[in-house]
């Protein structure tokens, strides 16, 4: 046994070295490749609230609106519409000439879906409260940032406020009120 | 003896070999080609992405876009020396906003690409949130002698979603395109959410 070894140490050497290596290509790096890869969420119970650059965010009521079809009342049948308020106040050093985008977001049976907010919520009969923004543009003040979303029916229960600051990875996850 | 059996299967071997070789796909487009998902005028087409309905299909020599409510100015009419082949298409995104912009109308060997004359809101602009149903116009202009031939008889709408359709469901369309009675002027409507199917 002991010769076995001693003619072939530098094979089981080689063994020793390459074998580990092989497993890191094929497991390892594409395990690490999908941990960077992947935003950071950070998740946001009903009625709480979280600071994000100086500003703290506070999502305060939302509603669904059912379409009974659009000479009803302006959403189709099938869809409906969602509303969702975020309070943004200025905590300290806020800086001004921000942006930030919001998706209402469903992973109902395990398929994630999303829809971008409407630019023009009139269209679909939704009044925007007057001291309201229909656009996330911190400018240093605090502001109610009031989004409003064409979804399917039944989209409202399984859904999310994810909002994005610029151009950074993180995505914060507003729960809605239910 | 034995001889005679290593000759044997090294002639079996290479047999098969051949045959395997004859056989192959010479092309990957034969391993990777895209899934057609068919149907007629009416019929709703799900692929994996999309959910789409050809409604009606008309043939004009003029188009009229007055409907465009955009700032600015935009002709009212668009005409052509050829023909207008306009379709109209009910479609629901599945899982995330579809562009209609890559749709294509196959005649015989001639293939042709949705105008992006139309202006908005146009179908092909129109990027609905998934599970939303709009309806909309792709138009197409489309040569006299495309339409004259053989191929028009069974033309193809089809609706790939991606710049690559490698192993991709297509929505296709088939089209008899020959005894449509062509119109002066077809008024073309915007694209607009509709009500959905509950």
């Amino acid at each position: 046994m002991r010769a076995w070894l001693r003619r072939n140490r530098v094979s089981l050497a080689a063994v020793g070295i390459l074998a580990p290596a092989l497993i890191w290509v094929l497991y390892g790096i594409p395990a690490v490749n999908r941990s960077d890869g992947g935003p950071t969420i950070v998740e946001v119970a009903a009625g709480n609230s979280v600071e994000i650059q100086g500003y703290e965010w506070t999502l305060t009521a939302n509603v669904e609106i059912v379409g009974e079809g659009i000479p009803a009342n302006k959403v189709p049948v099938g869809d409906a519409l969602v509303a969702a308020l975020i309070e943004v106040r200025v905590v300290d050093d806020a800086p001004g000439d921000e942006s930030c985008d919001a998706t209402l977001t469903s992973r109902a049976m395990g398929i994630e879906r999303s829809w971008r907010t409407e630019s023009l919520p009139s269209d679909y009969g939704y009044g925007l409260q007057s001291t309201s923004d229909s656009y996330c543009s911190p400018s240093g003040t605090d502001f109610d940032y009031e989004m409003v979303f064409l979804t399917p029916d039944g989209a409202y229960e399984t859904s999310t406020v994810d909002l994005v600051m610029g151009t950074e990875s993180t995505v914060y996850r507003f729960a809605l009120k239910h | 003896m034995n001889r005679l059996r290593i000759i044997a299967a090294v002639i079996a071997f290479l047999a098969i070999a051949g045959i395997a070789v004859g056989t192959a796909p010479t092309t990957d487009d034969d391993v990777v080609a895209p899934f057609a998902v068919r149907g007629g005028l009416g019929d709703t087409l799900e692929t994996r992405v999309l959910t789409v309905t050809a409604l009606d299909v008309a043939r004009a020599s003029s188009l009229d876009v007055s409907y465009f409510e955009g700032l600015g100015t935009y002709p009212e009419k668009l005409t052509t020396d050829s023909n207008w082949i306009v379709v109209t298409v009910r479609l629901t995104a599945t899982i995330e906003p579809v562009s209609l912009s890559n749709a294509r109308l196959r005649i015989g060997d001639s293939e042709f690409r949705a105008s992006e004359f139309l202006p908005r809101p146009a179908i092909t602009d129109l990027l609905a949130g998934p599970g939303i149903a709009a309806v909309g116009s792709l138009a197409f202009e489309v040569s006299d002698a495309a339409l004259a031939s053989d191929g028009a008889e069974s033309a193809e709408l089809t609706f790939p979603t991606q710049f690559t359709t490698q192993l991709d469901e297509i929505a296709t369309v088939e089209l008899d395109l020959r005894d449509i009675d062509s119109v002066p002027d077809y008024r073309v409507e915007k694209a607009v959410i509709v009500d959905g199917e509950k």
